[in-house]
C-alpha cells in the first residue's frame, strides 16, 4: 500500500488512478478517500490523475492522539503532492475538505491551479470545541448509527432517501466500511469548528467553483452548508456559485452526473 | 415539593436544621441528594443546611439552554433571597466551589465564609467539550461513563477495594436521579468556561481550601490538585488543607476528616 510519511511522522495513506492533469479530491469530516472511488474515479481518471488520500486519524492512515488542525490535514495533502512531484492541481473539497481545500490555495498557492468548494464553508463562528448536539446524539444514538442516520438527514431529502435508498445504502457501505474511531471524529470536528478563513478569503486568487445543494439547510452547530456557500461567493473574488436543485449534502456519491458535467465545464474555463 | 419558580426554571431544594445557613453546592451535573448521605446529619444538628438541586438535575426545571456558573450562582442567590439565609458559609465541591467563589464574588453580603472542596479557578485550554469524556462517554455509555468515572475520581484504588459497600452506597444516591446526559453536557461546558482567575484577588472572606492530596486525575487540562494550589495562591484570606489518602469524594465515603476541619474552620474567628 502506498503511504507517505509527513513530517511529523505520521503514514498518510494515498492512491493515485489515470492519467493527465492533477484532481485531488478532500472528503468531509471524518472521512476517508474512498468515498470517491464510487463516482468520481470512474468518471475523472479517464483524462485526470486522480489523488485520494485518507485524512490523518481516518482509513490507513496513521492516527496520532494529538490535536487536529484543517492547517495539518492542508500540509498532509502538501506532503502527498510533493512526494508525487504535483503542482497546479485542480483540488476539490467537499464540506471540512473544502475548508482544507481553502488553506492549500492560501498557503500553498503553487500546489493549486483551480478550486471546488462544495458545500463547505469558511467558518464556525458561533460554536467552538464539540458541538453539544453532536455529542449528545453519539451518547444517546451510538457512534455508528449517529453517523449513519446524520449522513443520510444530512446528505439527501426526504424524497430521495424514500426514492433511492438502494443508491444511499451504497454509499453507505463505502462511507462506514472503514469508520475511524470515535476519538478521531471528534479530533476531526475540533479541526473543523476551529477552522476561520473568514478574513482570508479575497486573498483566494484563482478561480473557483462554489457548489452548494439548494436544500442543505441543516445546522449542526451554528451555521448551515447554504448559508457558508454564500459567504464563500462574497469572499472570494474570482468566484462562481452554483446551487443545486432538490440537494442537501452528498450530491457526489449518489447520481453525480449533473454535478460532473459542471464540474467538466469548470475544469475546461480558463 | 419546596420549588423555587424563576423566570426560567423551577428550583427544588430543602432546608434541615436551625442556625446560621451552611449552603452546600455539589459537583457537575449532581443534585443536591449527596449531602444527605453524611453532611445534612452532621451540620443540621446546629445550622440551617441548605440543599438544592442545579437547573438541569434532580427535580428542578431543566430548560434546554446554554448554562454558566453565573446562572447558577444567580439560582442559588434567588434561592437565599427566597429562604432569607444571610451570611452563610458556602460549601463548594468541585463545581459547586467554582458557583461558591462567584457567590462571593457576586453577593458578597451573602456569605460570610467559603469553604472550596476540590475544585479551581479555571480550565485555562478546554473552554468546550472536553475530548476525552465525550469519548468515554460513547464508548462506555453515559451511566456506566459517570459510575466509573465517579469511583476512578473519587477514591483510592485501596479505598474501593477495603470499603465497597460505602463506595455502593454513595453511588446508589448519585445515580437514583441521574439527569439526561443533555443537561450533563451543558453543565459541562458551564464548567470548563467558568474562569475567575483574575477575580481570586477579590475574594474577602475567610476561606478554607480543601483537596485530597490524591486527586490527580486530569479530565481535560489541570488536576484538582494543582488547581487548588492557585486557588490558594489568589485567594488573599485563605488556608489550603491537603487530605492526605484522599481522591475527590471525601464527603460522601469518608467525611470525617473533612468535617472535622469545617467544623474548626467555622468556629474560628
Amino acid at each position: 500500500m502506498p503511504y507517505v510519511k509527513t513530517k511529523d511522522g505520521v503514514d498518510i495513506f494515498y492512491e493515485m488512478f489515470g492519467e493527465g492533469p492533477p484532481l485531488l479530491f478532500l472528503g468531509e469530516t471524518a472521512c476517508d478517500g474512498a468515498v470517491w472511488k464510487i463516482y468520481q474515479v470512474p468518471e475523472f481518471a479517464r483524462d485526470h490523475r486522480v489523488i485520494l488520500f485518507d485524512y490523518r486519524g481516518t482509513g490507513s492512515s496513521g492516527k496520532p492522539s494529538v490535536n487536529y488542525s484543517t492547517d495539518m490535514f492542508a500540509d498532509d495533502a502538501v506532503a502527498v503532492m510533493d512526494h508525487l512531484g504535483l503542482e497546479g492541481a485542480v483540488v476539490c473539497g467537499h464540506s471540512m475538505g473544502g475548508r482544507v481545500a481553502q488553506l492549500l490555495a492560501l498557503d500553498h498557492p503553487r500546489k493549486v491551479s483551480k478550486l471546488i468548494l462544495a458545500s463547505s464553508g469558511a467558518a464556525h463562528p458561533g460554536e467552538t470545541g464539540i458541538p453539544l448536539r453532536i455529542a449528545k446524539e453519539m451518547v444517546e444514538m451510538g457512534y455508528e448509527k449517529y453517523v449513519r442516520e446524520h449522513t443520510i438527514v444530512v446528505g439527501w431529502t426526504e424524497a430521495y432517501v424514500q426514492q433511492h435508498m438502494e443508491l444511499i445504502e451504497k454509499y453507505l457501505k463505502v462511507r462506514m466500511a472503514n469508520l475511524c474511531p470515535v476519538e478521531f471524529y471528534f479530533r476531526h470536528v475540533l479541526a473543523r469548528q476551529a477552522h476561520d478563513t473568514g478574513g482570508r478569503l479575497k486573498d483566494i486568487k484563482i478561480p473557483t467553483l462554489i457548489f452548494v445543494g439548494d436544500d442543505d439547510h441543516f445546522v449542526v452547530s451554528d451555521i448551515s452548508h447554504r448559508a457558508g456557500a454564500d459567504i464563500l461567493t462574497k469572499g472570494i473574488p474570482n468566484s462562481k456559485l452554483v446551487v443545486l436543485p432538490g440537494e442537501r449534502h452528498s450530491y457526489f456519491y449518489t447520481e453525480p452526473g449533473k454535478v460532473h458535467g459542471i464540474m467538466r465545464d469548470f475544469l475546461k474555463s480558463k | 415539593m419546596p420549588l423555587l419558580k424563576l423566570k426560567d426554571a423551577e428550583i427544588y431544594y430543602e432546608t434541615h436544621g436551625r442556625g446560621q445557613p451552611i449552603v452546600f453546592l455539589s459537583e457537575t451535573a449532581c443534585d443536591g441528594e449527596v449531602w444527605k448521605i453524611h453532611q445534612v446529619k452532621e451540620f443540621s444538628r446546629d445550622h440551617q443546611v441548605i440543599l438544592h438541586d442545579y437547573r438541569g438535575t434532580g427535580r428542578s426545571g431543566k430548560p434546554s439552554i446554554d448554562y454558566s456558573t453565573k446562572m447558577f450562582c444567580d439560582d442559588a442567590a434567588a434561592l437565599m433571597d427566597h429562604l432569607g439565609a444571610k451570611k452563610a458559609i458556602v460549601i463548594g465541591h468541585s463545581m459547586g466551589g467554582r458557583i461558591a467563589q462567584l457567590l462571593a464574588l457576586e453577593y458578597p453580603d451573602k456569605v460570610d465564609k467559603l469553604i472550596l472542596a476540590s475544585t479551581g479557578a479555571a480550565f485555562p485550554t478546554t473552554k468546550g467539550l472536553p475530548l476525552k469524556i465525550c469519548q468515554e462517554m460513547i464508548e462506555w455509555g453515559y451511566e456506566k461513563y459517570v459510575r466509573d468515572h465517579s469511583i476512578l475520581v473519587g477514591f483510592t484504588d485501596e479505598f474501593t477495594k477495603k470499603y465497597p459497600e460505602r463506595v455502593e452506597k454513595y453511588l446508589q444516591v448519585r445515580m437514583a436521579n441521574l439527569c439526561p446526559v443533555e443537561f450533563y453536557l451543558r453543565h459541562l461546558i458551564a464548567r470548563q468556561s467558568h474562569d475567575t482567575t483574575g477575580r481570586l484577588k477579590d475574594i474577602r472572606v475567610p476561606t478554607l481550601i480543601l483537596v485530597g492530596e490524591d486527586d490527580r486525575n486530569v479530565t481535560s487540562d489541570i488536576n484538582h490538585r494543582s488547581s487548588s494550589e492557585i486557588l490558594a495562591k489568589g485567594i488573599p484570606n485563605s488556608k489550603l488543607v491537603v487530605l492526605p489518602g484522599e481522591r475527590h469524594s471525601y464527603f460522601f465515603a469518608n467525611p470525617g476528616a473533612a468535617h472535622k476541619t469545617i467544623r474548626e474552620f467555622i468556629a474560628s474567628s
